[in-house]
């Protein structure tokens, strides 16, 4: 074969590789809950949500008078927990409905803003009316409403109601065609490259080309976005939010980069393989 | 004879040989070759998927991100209540942001658009979301309330839209429901679309998306008010 031919080859052969391990990585972060749910738990995101709910109760207590040890005794950092899990496992599972907003379990925190209400209109010997149950309500929705806002340290809802999870829904299955159908071409084409004519090459030599670019093109962005804690710079006022939006976007370039040193080391490898051809 | 004759092939392959084995600085070059010619069609290949990515950041953490000064004036993000369950009214005050501040969001379901809305416009803060003209009525106020985005983020699908189609605009004082009544498309020094109006209307616009290089012509649509909710507090 002469050079021309084996260049094209190893170029679509990189194409693909990349293809592979570009789509494999996509699938695995937006069909599998697990990513996010493991952030949890080594970001403390539920500390830092329910940090954040109870620094807000702390000051509503100033223009509302509700003590925020009400809410606080029942939004407990197990409950955040176990809501947060809930509301990626429900997301995921529902990507591509529109009206499937999760809703955490506030009867607990229903119960016990009523029995304060209800604590505080007998001690004033307070009927309770149409006025008290106006202002029970919208003390109720306003608490849960910013609840959610401070369990979704994701996102889900805003991703949820601009079209972005329904965009994702849609593109799972092209990404898991996109690895299965790269995969399958790139081993076609290493065979065609191993078992083509023996030549001075070296049967590996082109393929290790192919490994070591895709290799390279993995790792400099890595590196760069690591070296410079690219994401880090991102001033995200909520605390909880940040710690999971720059957990995500490290791991992923932990991975993008892990995989660019394999492929380029592999690469290499097959390079100098051609180097030290036997003359028969 | 024979022995001559395999001699003569040998020689003649060793030549071919000679000729033809490629030096190490060949065979270090053409992975650097490879690497370079790919690497350079994954950055033109990503120029667009990169440029989405960056406006969906944009939209799912708006309201959250900070953004320090920037040109003698602060990009301000703001919480814009989308599920105002409060009183409202028909009529009511607009509430006058000031430059670079969020002070709606643009919602439209049909064309999945959810975009932060910032009251003035320059290169900025169209990176930032949909921009609206500090020449042009607030929402809720009579006259024209022209907002414009850049094609290839906020406004995509903004040639999708129909006559007859809905949108919201949520702002800081209210929320007001628009149809499309009319599909425009304009010079980009035609001011027609962009004037003050006697009507109460919306305009949105955007360049007409070209492969290269930014378009003369602008594409929007021009909508009418259905509904008006400002906020009772």
């Amino acid at each position: 074969m002469k050079i021309i031919p084996k260049i094209l080859i190893a170029v679509v052969l990189n194409f693909c590789i990349l293809g592979t391990i570009i789509c494999s990585l996509g699938y695995s972060l937006l069909h599998n809950p697990d990513n996010c749910v493991e952030l949890i738990s080594s970001q403390s995101l539920d500390e830092k949500a329910h940090k954040s709910i109870e620094d807000y109760f702390n000051e509503q207590y100033n223009t509302t008078a509700v003590p925020a040890k009400i809410y606080t005794d029942i939004i407990t950092v197990d409950w955040v927990r176990k809501e947060m899990e809930n509301n990626i496992k429900h997301t995921y599972s529902n990507l591509g409905n529109k009206d499937a907003e999760y809703k955490p379990d506030y009867t607990g925190l229903e119960e016990s803003i009523s029995a304060f209400f209800s604590d505080y209109a007998k001690s004033i010997n307070y009927n309770p009316d149409e006025a008290y149950e106006k202002k029970l309500n919208e003390t109720i929705e306003k608490a849960e409403s910013s609840i959610n806002s401070k369990l979704d340290v994701f996102k889900f809802e805003t991703m949820r109601k601009a079209g972005i999870l329904n965009k994702i829904d849609k593109i799972i299955p092209l990404l898991n065609a996109g690895r299965i159908i790269s995969g399958i071409a790139s081993v076609i084409l290493i065979i065609v490259l191993i078992l083509g004519k023996k030549n001075v090459w070296g049967r590996i030599y082109w393929t290790g080309c192919s490994f070591f670019s895709v290799g390279l093109i993995l790792m400099i962005p890595g590196i760069f976005l690591i070296a410079t804690d690219y994401f880090s710079a991102f001033t995200i006022k909520d605390s909880a939010i940040y710690s999971a939006f720059t957990g995500i976007m490290n791991n992923t370039t932990n991975t993008i980069l892990y995989s660019g040193i394999v492929c380029a080391a592999i690469g290499i490898i097959a390079i100098v393989s051609g180097f030290f051809k036997k003359k028969n | 004879m024979k022995e001559n004759k395999r001699d003569k092939t040998e020689n003649e392959s060793n030549e071919i040989i000679a000729v033809k084995t490629p030096s190490v600085i060949v065979k270090i070059a053409l992975p650097v070759f490879i690497f370079l010619l790919c690497a350079g069609i994954v950055i033109l290949c990503s120029m667009r998927p990169y440029e989405k990515l960056q406006t969906y950041l944009n939209i799912a953490f708006m309201g959250n991100v900070s953004v320090s000064d920037s040109d003698g004036f602060e990009i301000k993000q703001n919480e814009i209540d989308t599920n105002y369950t409060g009183k409202t009214s028909d009529t009511g005050e607009a509430v006058m942001p000031v430059f670079g501040e969020q002070y709606a969001i643009l919602s439209c379901d049909k064309i999945d658009l959810y975009v932060p809305v910032y009251w003035g416009t320059n290169t900025e803060l169209l990176e930032h979301g949909a921009c609206q003209s500090t020449s042009s009525s607030l929402a809720g106020a009579e006259n024209n309330s022209v907002i414009s985005a850049h094609v290839n983020t906020f406004f995509s699908d903004i040639k999708n839209l129909e006559v007859g189609d809905s949108l919201t605009l949520y702002t800081t004082y209210g929320k007001f429901t628009y149809a499309v009544s009319e599909l425009i498309e304009f010079e980009n020094n035609n001011k027609q679309y962009v004037i003050p109006t006697e009507d109460e209307r919306l305009t949105l616009y955007t360049c007409e998306m070209q492969v290269f290089g930014s378009s003369n012509k602008r594409v929007g649509v021009v909508c009418h008010p259905t509904e008006k909710q400002f906020y009772e507090n």
